[in-house]
């Protein structure tokens, strides 16, 4: 799971069935230095993050990418790839100081 | 497989009910140097790994499901090993 910070919501007129109870959310990633900073900023690029659990806009998020998106549904195939997993309640967040190398 | 470093743990307010009773820590993913790569994971750890400890992480979600039984689980990032010692030869 990654970080999100969650910007805004999604409203569809139509969706496919198997989503007819599913919001989804646009959300940021929040990058090491402003996970650090405990900003409430992002910084990564957004994305679009099915959700189940009702975060409300400026709430950090943990969210997964890709497959394990759609497991919530199994056994039934739900086309999603990012899905909501928690929302935040706090973080006890302690990097060393040390030089970093992108990647 | 990637290696991390734990920098962290999370409280969750809501959760995934799969996720429940599943210690949630801050992952850096870190290359042989120790240097950090990337951005923040949150992990999924039944190890007991501690703040600074340097560990295996699987990225298939297989690893989750098996860790929890449950085939549900919204997450892939699961603490594997705790690593004693890393050793590159050239």
């Amino acid at each position: 799971m990654r970080f999100g910070i969650v910007k805004g919501i999604v409203v569809m007129s139509r969706a496919v069935p198997i989503l007819a109870d599913t919001r989804f959310l646009v959300v940021e990633p929040v990058t090491r230095e402003n996970l650090a900073a405990g900003n409430g900023k992002g910084g990564g690029r957004e994305l679009i993050v099915a959700d189940r659990l009702g975060p409300r806009v400026g709430q950090m998020v943990g969210y997964v990418e890709g497959r394990e998106g759609a497991s919530p549904w199994y056994p039934r195939k739900a086309p999603v790839d990012a899905y909501c997993s928690l929302i935040v309640e706090g973080l006890d967040y302690r990097p060393p100081v040390r030089r970093r190398k992108n990647g | 497989m990637i290696l991390a470093r734990i920098d962290g743990t999370v409280t969750a307010t809501a959760k995934h009910k799969s996720l429940e009773n599943l210690c949630m820590l801050i992952g850096q993913g870190v290359n042989e140097r120790g240097e950090d790569v990337g951005e923040p994971w949150i992990l999924l750890d039944k190890l007991g790994a501690g703040l600074g400890d340097t560990v295996l992480v699987t990225s298939e979600g297989d690893g989750a499901r098996k860790l929890t039984g449950h085939d549900t689980i919204p997450a892939r990032m699961v603490v594997i090993g705790i690593v004693d010692r890393g050793e590159e030869r050239k």
